[in-house]
This record gives C-alpha cells, structure tokens and sequence, in this order.
C-alpha cells in the first residue's frame, strides 16, 4: 500500500517513522535520558555491594 | 504528530488509517474501491511569485476560476467520495478571496486541509484566520539557501519571508512542512537548508525533482540531469538518517525513485511493505484546476489529461467514467518502451511518475529518473543526459519535448546492456473490483541486499542470495529485536518517565 505524494501538494506531514530500527532508537533516547537524570544504578548497586562487603569483612 | 480520522468524529462513510499511518495512507479498501483519497486543488492561478521552474505558469487568476458557491459545492461532493485529505494550491491559495471559507468547510467534513505556499505576503493576519478557520498544515516552497531561493523564485526575499512563514505557522500550531525541487544546482545546498528548516520548525520535509513543464522548459538549465542522481540519492539517504535524529521526516515525493538501494528506507518511512507501487493519479487522488478542470494528479498536462469539468458534470462522474482519469487503473507494460519495457520492476513501476516522464518526453512509459536504472547505466559505464528540441507553449502545465542522450560515462569502460527479453517481464496478476480497483503487487525483501524482489523468486536477481536462507536468519534477527525493545519498554515503564 502507498501514499499519494503528487508534486505541487502539501507534503504528509501526519505520518511518523515506523519500524523496529525507529523504536530501538526511541528507547535508547529514553533511556540515556534516565542514566543522564538518575546515574548508572546497575554500578552503584555494584558498588554498594563492595562497600557492604568491605564493610562485613 | 498522528491525526488519523477517530470514528467518533469522522463524517459518515469517513474511514480509519491504521494507527501512526497519515490519512492520506492508502488502504486496501481505498484501492478496491477507488477512493480519491488526496485532493490538490489549485483554487486560484493567481501568483506572486515569478518562479522559473512554475508548470503552471501562475501568475494571473485563470479568467473562469469556480465561484465561491460552486466551490463549497465541489468540497461537499469530494467528502461524498471519500477524500481524506485536501491540499489548497495556486498560484497563491490565499490570494483567492474567500479561500477562509473553502477551509472551513472542508474542515467541517473532518477532512484534513492544509495549503501549499511560497508564503511571499502570507501575514499574521492571514495565518490567523486560517488557523482559526481550521487549518491544520501548512507546507512552504524552499528550493536552496537565499541566492538560489530567490533566483529560482523570482523574487529578492522570498526566501526570507518562507522561513518567516515557517516560524509564524508553528507559532500558531500548525504542522509545518517544507517542499523542496531538486535542480541543477540544489545538491550543494540541500545540507545546509536542513539545517535551516529544522531550526526554523520544520518537521516533514519532501523532497522532489523539477520537472520540465511550462517555466521549466524555457529555463532547461535547472534541470537535473538524470546522471546527477547517482550523487543526488546518496545524498539524500544520508540526510533522511540525520533528519529522523533530528525530528525531521524526509518524505520522498512522487518522483523520486524507484527501487534503488534506500526504497526500503524511505518509502514506507520504516513500514517496507510500502513501496513505490506505481503512478497513482486518477486512482488514490485528483488535481482539480481553479476552473473546475479535472486530472488524475494536479501537475498533468492539461491538454492531454483533463478529464472534464464539474460545470459540465458531477465529479463523481469524471472520478469514475472518464477515460482520461482511468488511464492508470488499465495501463500495462505494453506501453513502456525504453529501459522501462524490460525492467525488472516494470509492472510494479511503471515507469515511475506519469508526469515527469511525459512532461519531459512526450510520452509516458519511459523515466530516465530511476536510481536504480541510473546505477544499472553505471555499471555498464554508462549515463543519460536530456536535451531540449522544443519549447513548450505558453499555456498553463503545457510540455515541450527533450531528447534523451544515452552516452559513456568520460573514462569509464563501457559495456552493453544486457539484452531483456521484454517477454521475459514479470506480470502481476491483478483482481479488478466492480469499482474498478485492484490492489497493487506487493513485493518482498532481499534481506542480503535490502532490495525489493517479486514474491515468486527464490535466488535474489541482485545479489544472488537464497531468499528463504536470508529471510529466516532476518526473522530471528527481528525477534530478538523485538524481546529488546519490550524488555527495555518493561523496565523503562518501571520506572517511570526520566
């Protein structure tokens, strides 16, 4: 299926990127916005573990 | 920005296009049952711009142009067909008194509207009452940066007052679109415009050839040669990916094609099971001229594709009696010639843009402006150039005539094109509805190559891949990909927005 796209006409401009590739680049947006805002919570979680097991020994 | 036609809203016989698709997005129904989807209306030929590419050669309003009554007549009947989606054209839309008017009552059909414009005048004012009327886009003409804008145009500052008009309509909510042809000279400018539109509000962006009609054959100079695409296409596959980082969606007009390397990328915008699929004139849309003239597509030559007038009959009728309007719904291979009749595509394609092809040769059937033919000719070290033999008269969408100059490329090794057995053309068959529709050959992919194939092949003719083997290593490919992008929806959702 297609679109109408004639020359001298108002380009679509009601339609967004569709497809995995576009998705996939969404959620990597969304989620460096998360890690910039909040940090790495994967390291820190790490790193508290080390900190606790210092700590304890 | 999705504005699909919710049932609750839609006038009766409205249909829904499926979720994040445009409303101007044909659907199987629409081709079965023949529905003018995409109106473009030029509702006046009155211009204020001298532009030398203009196949219409605007200007002056049309002596007969529709009346205000008749107008709002005729958008009452487009509602009645289906149409979805109405761009007002000219010449200059808004030099036409009561173009506020037209707005509003194609908005109250609930079908989308939105103008065409060089934007040289349009005034807050203007861009108020639209808006309040209803519009909901607007698309500004911008054909380079300002020296080759305002040449090109005809008019000092015209570039100036386009990006001005970007600005303003975004001000007030409006989609806002950027049209521009592709000439001669306008590669060099094309990264740096982007730049400009995108900074000016810009977030749909077409890009077209210029094609050789009225203005244009008199100024053959702005003319792209067929060759120059093979710089042109990569070009613009490089700024289509910066635009989607951006917030800008390059669309890819009508002209621009056909089933090149980045077919797959653009067409569908991401959905590849929309590609190009032939010239859709007089079956997913209509060109009305501003004295109530009909085509199949608003930029056909008047004197070979007007297909009556709605002071002499219903539109409905012209839509679907008149043979002038149905040549697209019945044509076949057998009227190509050239590379086109041999083609692998050729029954898919056919032979790309009516208008373009046509407008510059004089027949339709045969397009040298084919990325996929341009980068065929190359392998072989060869090239297309047109040269003009006869100007085009001085009516509005008149052609003239260009000659096609088959030559090596200077130094490359040349070869000769294979020889194709035009019976050897792959046919598709297609099931006409009463209407007279059908739905179009779909193709499928290459997943070595990325190029589109027909549904019966096994061994892909570009690359020679097993399709099947490719097909199934793609799949498990894309489901991986889709157990990332839930698992990163489910843990993204889990904590909320950023």
């Amino acid at each position: 299926m297609s679109s109408f796209r004639p020359l001298y006409a108002v380009t679509i401009t009601d339609a967004v990127a569709a497809g995995d590739l576009e998705q996939l680049k969404k959620l990597e947006a969304e989620a460096q916005e998360h890690l910039n805002q909040y940090g790495d919570i994967a390291t820190l979680l790490a790193a508290l573990k080390i900190e606790i097991a210092k700590a304890e020994a | 920005m999705t504005d699909t036609l919710p049932s609750e809203t839609a006038p009766a016989g409205a249909r829904a296009t499926p979720e994040g698709k445009s409303v101007r997005f044909r659907t199987e129904r629409d081709y079965a049952e023949l529905t003018p989807v995409h109106v473009v209306w030029e509702v006046t030929l009155a211009c204020n711009l001298k532009c030398q590419h203009c196949g219409s050669r605007a200007g002056r309003p049309r002596p007969d142009e529709l009346n205000t009554a008749e107008a709002l007549e005729l958008i009452d009947h487009l509602a009645a067909l289906g149409t979805r989606e109405l761009t007002l054209i000219g010449g200059e839309a808004y030099l036409r008194r009561d173009w506020i008017e037209l707005i509003r009552r194609s908005r109250a059909h609930g079908i989308r509207t939105a103008v065409q414009t060089g934007a040289r005048n349009l005034t807050d004012k203007r861009l108020d009452e639209a808006a309040d009327a209803g519009l909901q886009g607007i698309g500004v003409s911008i054909d380079g940066l300002p020296d080759l804008h305002d040449r090109v145009r005809g008019v000092p500052g015209s570039y100036d007052q386009a990006i001005s008009a970007l600005q303003r309509a975004k001000a007030r909510g409006l989609a806002v679109s950027v049209n521009t042809q592709i000439g001669a000279e306008t590669a060099a400018h094309l990264p740096e415009l982007m730049e400009r539109i995108i900074a000016a509000g810009a977030t749909h962006w077409q890009i077209q050839l210029t094609v050789a009609m009225g203005n244009a054959v008199d100024n053959p100079d702005l003319l792209l040669q067929p060759y120059q695409l093979l710089e042109v296409m990569p070009l613009l596959a490089r700024l289509y990916r910066e635009g989607q980082k951006r917030g800008l969606l390059m669309i890819v007009g009508n002209n621009v094609g056909y089933f090149g390397p980045y077919e797959r990328m653009w067409r569908g915008l991401g959905d590849e099971a929309d590609h190009w699929n032939g010239c859709a004139a007089g079956q997913g849309g209509i060109g009305i001229e501003a004295d109530g003239t009909i085509k199949g597509c608003p930029s056909l030559a008047t004197s070979l594709y007007a297909a009556g007038n709605v002071r002499e009959m219903s539109i409905a009728d012209i839509w679907r009696h008149s043979e002038k309007m149905a040549f697209g719904r019945v044509r076949d291979v057998e009227e190509l010639y050239d590379y086109c009749r041999t083609c692998y595509y050729a029954d898919v394609c056919r032979a790309g843009c009516t208008w373009t092809s046509e407008s510059l040769l004089g027949k339709r059937g045969n397009n040298p402006y084919c990325h996929h033919r341009v980068l065929d000719l190359a392998r072989h070290g060869w090239r297309e150039r047109v040269t003009k033999v006869k100007d085009a008269p001085a009516a509005s969408f008149a052609i003239g005539e260009f000659a096609l100059v088959r030559e090596a490329i200077p130094g490359a090794q040349t070869q000769p094109l294979p020889v194709r057995d035009p019976a050897g053309v792959h046919i598709a068959h297609r099931e006409r509805t009463a209407a007279g529709g059908a739905l179009p050959p779909r193709l499928k992919v290459c997943r070595s190559c990325d190029q589109y194939v027909w549904p019966h092949e096994t061994e892909c003719p570009h690359c020679a891949a097993d399709l099947a083997e490719v097909e199934r290593q793609h799949a498990q490919a894309a489901e991986h990909r889709r157990a990332l992008i839930q698992q990163a929806r489910r843990v993204l959702d889990g904590i909320g927005p950023a």
